[in-house]
């Protein structure tokens, strides 16, 4: 995962994203218990103009293509794990931002913090990204005010209302 | 039911509750685990889980 992690931040190195975040299940791996999952999602910002509907990922895959890294099904697996990149939305360019630096032998990277990682999962509200939730709020400490700021902020209260998870 | 008590091993009797709790405490703990092992852990469900049940676009992590 280390080389893996390298390729990704070669990429804002050449400028190919400006930045980007570990999400999704190895995001909430972070924080809670393991659990089995098989790929990493990374959130990345990427320069596009506003009049751009589409966010072209082409450059992103072919520079990865270039170095050899294969496709299998929706992943690309760069040194030997299925990544799949994610044109962050406003709420998950908030999360980049907001990211964690942590150390993953040695080399440094970042992660979603718990409380947005709970408003995308919120958001998404597969029955596995509420199971995972409940395990971030019962497993660890978080703001719960940064929390209820991001849910305000992207109309999530009533859902997690809803699902009586706070 | 609450008080129920339960014999975990030599001379270590617990009630149910707190039974419950030290599952919590446990779960809490394995939480707190450097990200590298939880990495590890991972890799080796990954494992257990294509020898049971192989998977054509599952792949068992290099790290």
């Amino acid at each position: 995962m280390k080389e893996a992690i390298k390729v990704i931040k070669g990429m804002v190195k050449e400028g190919l994203i400006n930045d980007y975040a570990v999400g999704g299940g190895i995001a909430a791996m972070f924080y809670i218990e393991p659990f089995l999952t098989y790929d990493i999602d990374i959130f990345i910002l990427i320069e596009r103009r506003k009049e751009e509907k589409v966010v072209l990922l082409t450059p992103v895959y072919e520079y990865l293509e270039k170095k050899g890294y294969k496709w299998k099904g929706e992943h690309i697996i760069v040194e030997g794990i299925p990544v799949q990149f994610i044109p962050a939305d406003e709420l998950e360019s908030e999360a980049i931002r907001d990211a964690k630096k942590v150390m993953y032998e040695e080399v440094q990277t970042k992660v979603i913090n718990p409380e947005y990682l709970i408003a995308i999962l919120l958001r998404a509200g597969r029955r596995k990204d509420v199971e995972k939730i409940e395990k971030i709020l019962e497993e660890i400490k978080i703001d719960r005010e940064k929390l209820i700021d991001i849910l305000r902020k992207y109309n999530l209260m009533d859902k997690i209302e809803r699902l009586r998870l706070l | 039911m609450k008080n129920m008590k339960i014999a975990t091993g030599k001379n270590r009797v617990i009630t149910r509750k707190e039974l419950f709790s030290a599952k919590e405490e446990f779960h809490k703990n394995q939480a707190k685990m450097p990200f590298e092992e939880k990495i590890a852990i991972l890799v080796e469900l990954q494992k257990i889980s294509s020898s049971i049940r192989p998977a054509e676009n599952r792949i068992v992590w290099k790290i």
